[in-house]
């Protein structure tokens, strides 16, 4: 229950190994901290996840619509394969497609 | 609001959960015992897999962890089942049975507060073993790979179309442990998934989300042979928390505005979204017709009426009403009833606290007791207006009290269906094979009756399951089928239920058991009793446990401890049995313990009440009786027949009434049957009929003889309720001693 949130300030923010509705709650005050710190788009590291369901796909769409809301993008720069088959299912796979401007975040 | 408060909220509902948790328990042992008979009853699967998922999920809600790893594994495999991922065999279905066991366990464990390490440890050991029975036989399938849009499967089958459904999640859907995600992966096993496209309009920003709150609607293609039922059924168990609307292949451009309607609410902007999804996933632009933005008059129809109400908007506009409401009612309708499927047990039920139910009873038991005071003050005053008035308020109050005592009754259905899993288990250890027939499970009883039958009736079960049926190979040598059949069956009969518990085993054997009732000196040398008598003689306290070296095939042991049981509920018990041909036992039962129709009497100025059911007649004393007036128990002829009578007066003591002694002609003798024994019980008066509400006698009065209870009379008097099997083991016990004065024979227990 209590995994442990590392928002790395630099190149990506990771949210540890599981996105799923136990930590939820936890993961958006990440992501709220994150989107309000950030002076560009946001980049998220999502290779070490290996539990995902809904809640975290709603997670990624909404911090996505409060980075927009600010005129910056999501950039997910790295996904495990849970990730990836359950965009795929969703048919969200271009969250995964890192924007051309993703160099120039930074 | 105070922490105290929330604690104790949050210990009711912790009951609840417990409780429900058994409930869900007992479905899930059924699913299990079913699915081992008949493995390929879908819906039996998802019964099953539907309670393993409740328990987790609300185990989950009280944090406790253990139920919730464990019971995930049992989900896991079940899951396996239910997407025809894994076949059912013996070692699957075992396992899953082990994993009910161990969830029963856990559960235990959080109901008491204790935990141990043996049984976390046996957690590990079976959680590996079903997570070993998953991975061993998933080889050949892959239920988790989901058929992502484009990836086409098996050349779609004859007969495949594709179907639109459009979802809503409910806001709790989350919550309640239902993820949209693995519906839809689901789907998969359906089908292919065409095309999937996420409704996010009304999730808000980070700042606003409740991240556990379900925000999101889907509008999905699946190209599948599947029926509209099929497709319904994957989402049956989300019926609650799901707004699905299918569209089947043949869904013309109407069902598509109407569902854009009701999806939109008429507002353009969001109908243009909707628009664009569709096009995403391939609902061609051809299929709607060009007039996208629809009939304003019906929009608005559809917005009063609500969101669901599809049928109902459509007929207010009668022009688009015949095209639109055949697709669109088709599958509201079929929802409803596929809940209706789903659920019968929790769908038309109310749970209502017991003690609630036993206040009502109580209640109602007064407002007997007041009507028949009502009735007797009508009497007295002579009104015939006010007599009939109280003669209506009285039927009504009967049938009150009918209505009332049937809320307390449940069928016995309920506990013969924990005995499928004895049977099971034994006939696995002791190699027989045994059918278990269950019949009248239906039939209702008082739920307090039920739970205290239970242990009797689980004795009778394994006795015939111990000793009755025998191994498949002595059967066949007797001539019979090799599997052996045990019955349960229960029915009303009169104002009692029978039930019976038969089997087709070796039976008793006669000889033994006379012979070990006169070893013991039960009966006389020589003796030679009928065979009711014989079989009568198992229920001897003590009878076959003294001697456990004899191979009465174990009838005996216990059977007393039944016996006590029975008649603790004022039932009575009777066994038959055919050497070689099995054995049938019977126990009826009064159907509640709280009234009963009694018969008034009056012996010296006490009022007594009698069951109406055990009176058989009433005549005048006979002059044996009258002979003897100081004598307590005696016999007297009926009709060429010796009975033995109780003169109750000098039974309890009591000065009979100064009018009987001036005229004692006017007593009176009621004759009693209890199971196959009559009795003769001399009273002073008869009063007739009196509904009797039984208050049990406060601890003082225990040592009473052969009293039940007490009730109140109309006018206010206490009557005492006869306790018949107490009074009958006390005539028949007082007969004894009066046996070297008469010459007639008088076995007790004489047809």
């Amino acid at each position: 229950m209590t995994e442990t949130l590392t928002p790395i300030r630099g190149p990506a923010l990771s949210l540890g190994s599981e996105l799923t509705i136990a930590q939820a709650a936890q993961h958006r005050e990440t992501l709220v901290d994150a989107v309000a710190a950030a002076s560009g788009d946001l980049q998220l590291d999502l290779a070490a996840v290996s539990e995902f369901d809904s809640s975290g796909v709603q997670l990624l769409l909404s911090a996505r619509r409060s980075l927009a809301e600010r005129g910056h993008a999501l950039q997910i720069v790295a996904a495990s394969a849970a990730v990836r088959d359950a965009l795929a299912l969703f048919g969200l796979s271009t969250l995964l497609d890192t924007p051309a401007t993703a160099a120039a975040a930074h | 609001m105070h922490r105290d408060d929330d604690a104790e909220i949050i210990a009711a509902a912790r009951v609840g959960f417990l409780d429900e948790a058994a409930d869900m328990l007992q479905q899930f042992e059924q699913a299990l015992l079913v699915m081992e008979t008949d493995p390929a009853d879908a819906e039996n699967l998802n019964a099953a897999f539907r309670a393993a998922h409740t328990i987790k999920g609300t185990a989950g809600l009280f944090g406790c962890d253990a139920v919730v790893l464990f019971t995930h594994e049992v989900e896991t495999l079940l899951e396996g089942l239910r997407s025809g991922a894994l076949p059912v065999t013996d070692a699957i279905s075992a396992a899953l049975l082990e994993g009910l066991d161990q969830m029963a366990a856990l559960l235990d464990e959080v109901r008491s507060g204790r935990s141990s390490p043996a049984v976390a440890e046996r957690s590990q050991v079976l959680g590996a073993r079903l997570r070993q029975l998953y991975g061993a036989s998933a080889v050949a399938a892959t239920p988790d790979a989901p058929a992502p849009a484009g990836a086409t499967p098996a050349a779609p089958a004859a007969g495949a179309g594709a179907w639109h459904l459009s979802l809503r999640f409910g806001p709790d859907a989350l919550r309640n442990g239902l993820d949209p995600l693995a519906f839809i992966r689901y789907l998969g096993n359906l089908g292919a998934v065409t095309g999937c496209a996420v409704v996010a309009d009304d999730l808000p920003a980070l700042a606003d989300l409740d991240a556990e709150a379900c925000h999101l609607g889907f509008e999905l293609g699946l190209h599948s042979t599947a029926g509209q039922d099929e497709i319904e059924r994957v989402f049956e168990f989300a019926a609650d928390d799901c707004s699905l609307h299918i569209l089947p292949p043949d869904a013309d451009g109407d069902a598509f505005e109407q569902l854009l309607d009701l999806r939109c609410q008429g507002d353009g902007a969001a109908t243009e979204a909707l628009l664009a999804l569709w096009a995403g996933i391939g609902v061609g632009m051809g299929q709607l017709s060009q007039d996208t933005s629809a009939p304003p008059a019906e929009a608005d129809a559809a917005e009063d009426e609500g969101t669901t109400a599809t049928a109902t908007a459509s007929a207010a506009n009668p022009a688009t009403a015949v095209a639109v409401a055949e697709p669109a009612a088709v599958p509201a309708t079929d929802r409803r009833t596929g809940r209706d499927r789903r659920a019968p047990a929790e769908a038309r039920f109310v749970k209502v606290r017991a003690d609630k139910l036993d206040h009502l009873i109580d209640l109602i038991g007064e407002l007997v007791i007041a009507g028949s005071g009502a009735q007797m003050v009508a009497n007295q005053e002579g009104s015939a207006l006010f007599l009939e008035a109280t003669q209506r308020v009285s039927d009504l109050v009967q049938a009150t009290r009918d209505g009332a005592l049937a809320l307390r009754m449940v069928p016995v259905g309920e506990t013969f269906s924990r005995f499928q899993r004895v049977v099971r288990d034994t006939s696995k250890q002791l190699g027989k094979e045994i059918e278990f027939v269950v019949t009248g499970g239906d039939t209702e009883l008082d739920k307090s009756m039920v739970e205290l039958i239970a242990d009797p009736l689980m004795h009778l079960v394994r006795n015939s399951l111990d000793h009755g049926i025998e191994l498949p190979a002595e059967r066949q040598a007797a001539g019979k089928p090799a599997t052996g059949r045990l019955g349960i069956n229960a029915c009303h009969e009169g104002g009692s239920i029978v039930i019976e518990v038969s089997d087709d085993g070796r039976g008793l054997r006669r000889d033994r058991i006379l012979a070990k009732a006169i070893e013991r000196g039960l009966l006389p040398e020589g003796a030679a009793p009928s065979d009711a008598e014989v079989w009568q003689l198992i229920f001897a306290p003590g009878f076959s446990t003294a001697d456990k070296v004899t191979d009465l095939s174990g009838r005996g042991v216990g059977m007393d401890v039944v016996k006590r049981n029975i008649e603790a509920l004022r039932g009575q018990i009777a066994l038959t049995s055919t050497e070689g041909q099995g054995t049938r036992t019977q126990i009826r039962l009064p159907l509640t313990l709280a009234m009963i129709d009694g018969f008034l009497t009056l012996v010296g100025g006490v009022h007594y009440v009698l069951p109406l059911g055990v009176v058989s007649e009433c005549i005048a004393v006979p002059k044996e009786c009258l002979a003897a007036p100081t004598r307590t128990c005696g016999t007297f002829d009926l009709r060429g027949e010796v009975l033995p009578y109780i003169d109750l007066a000098l039974f309890y003591g009591v000065v009979p009434g100064a009018a009987t002694e001036a005229e004692p002609q006017r007593r009176s003798l009621v004759v009693v049957r209890d199971g196959a024994v009559r009795v003769g019980l001399v009273v002073d008066r008869l009063l007739g009929e009196h509904q009797t509400v039984i208050k049990p006698l406060a601890g003082i009065f225990r040592h009473l003889k052969a009293l039940a209870g007490s009730t109140i009379l109309g006018s206010g008097d206490v009557a005492l309720v006869l306790d018949m099997q107490g009074l009958m083991a006390a005539a028949l016990q007082a007969q004894q001693p009066v046996r070297h004065a008469q010459t007639t024979p008088r076995f007790a227990l004489s047809e």
